[in-house]
């Protein structure tokens, strides 16, 4: 219900754009390895599909060192094919340091994740921070156990500099999630992107349908 | 010598993980015994839940409520019949026996650890505030080989104490 309740309250962030909004459809699948309690390895494989067809490609993937319960590191490459939000398609190659926090909060996991990128694209460099913090929490119960769905919302802010220009986005989004008992989870959600932001161009607007499976051993 | 067998012990030993289900039941789908049992005091509780909780092999039903500021949650089997009573507090409300005993065990455990719940244990309603038989935590832990939440049940007389780890989702 609390799901629904977030899901109504995206629709009027998305509706004002109206003409000018793309929905995408978002599939991905992750597969995180566990090395140990320490060390793991998160691989995701994640597609772009519009009405004109499938229109992006990217695997990555990023050995995650924990640094206490609560903290990770990471550093992560990512190679992207095509690119429906932007023409024309192009080959990316993407290097990324990670540092992720997460803690408890009342019945919620809270989680930051700060990221630094440098995008690499025809030849071109492109620096960009992310800040992303999400909020998971049980639709039934106290927690989250096997066999139980949960919500999750996000919210993530980037800024991205290149050749001297900037340009924010933010990306807002709420998710619908299923545990499975061996640590396998499916989450649906819709997420709305608000690009070009602080730039010269004009704001667009995205709103992409995502469907994420996640394997662990 | 037994410090040694006992560190490779506990190297080699992996804590079972915790699969607990937890589902939030409406008060009609309570046993009704434990309903009668507890009714004096859910007319002076407030925020009251129901809850129905199984790992598989055993069924209880759980009542959480807030009783003069204090977060409780009171279990009971299939029958109604009372369970167990958890108090939920801080590490500083323990007694000074508790606390120590608790911190010894987790400093010998973990090289770093953070209590996240602490719940004191009575076995009657009304709870006999000062006589807990039981201390349950969550505990953040780490040490050269293991990171990650763990659950502890320490009793009050001399018998060993359970462990078990908690499931993470964790968000990368």
């Amino acid at each position: 219900m609390r799901f629904i309740s977030v899901l109504f309250l995206l629709v009027p962030l998305i509706l004002p754009a109206q003409g000018d909004v793309d929905l995408i459809w978002e599939p991905s699948a992750t597969y995180t390895h566990k090395v140990n309690d320490f060390w793991s390895v998160a691989s995701q494989l994640t597609a772009i599909q519009s009405s004109v067809g499938l229109e992006r490609m990217e695997v990555s993937v990023m050995p995650l060192r924990r640094l206490s319960p609560r903290t990770t590191i990471g550093l992560g490459y990512l190679n992207r094919v095509g690119s429906p939000f932007e023409s024309p398609s192009v080959i990316e190659n993407r290097f990324t340091l990670q540092y992720g926090y997460q803690h408890p909060w009342r019945i919620h996991q809270v989680s930051h994740r700060f990221r630094v990128e440098e995008r690499i694209r025809d030849g071109e460099f492109t620096h960009r921070f992310r800040y992303r913090v999400s909020l998971r929490a049980p639709i039934q119960g106290d927690r989250i156990d096997a066999g139980e769905t949960y919500w999750l919302t996000q919210n993530e802010g980037l800024a991205s500099f290149r050749s001297g220009d900037f340009s924010g986005e933010n990306r807002i989004s709420v998710h619908l999630g299923y545990l499975r008992q061996n640590l396998q989870r499916v989450e649906v959600g819709l997420q709305y992107r608000a690009e070009s932001l602080f730039s010269r161009n004009t704001v667009g607007h995205v709103a992409l349908f995502s469907t994420v499976w996640h394997v662990s051993n | 010598m037994p410090t040694l067998i006992l560190l490779i012990a506990c190297l080699l030993m992996k804590p079972p993980i915790k699969h607990e289900v937890e589902t939030s039941i409406n008060k009609s789908d309570m046993p009704s015994a434990a309903l009668m049992f507890l009714d004096s005091t859910l007319a002076k509780a407030n925020d009251i839940r129901y809850y129905k909780e199984t790992d598989g092999q055993h069924v209880t039903f759980e009542v959480k409520f807030r009783l003069d500021g204090q977060e409780w949650s009171v279990e009971f089997d299939p029958s109604g019949t009372l369970e167990d009573a958890e108090w939920l507090v801080n590490m500083k409300d323990l007694s000074p026996e508790w606390r120590t005993r608790i911190r010894s065990h987790l400093d010998s455990r973990f090289t770093s650890w953070t209590a996240t719940r602490v719940q004191l244990q009575y076995l009657t309603w009304p709870a006999d505030l000062d006589h807990p038989t039981g201390v349950e935590l969550i505990v953040e832990g780490q040490n050269s080989s293991e990171i990650g939440v763990f659950e502890f049940g320490f009793p009050s007389d001399d018998s060993a104490v359970s462990e078990r780890r908690v499931l993470e989702i964790l968000e990368f």
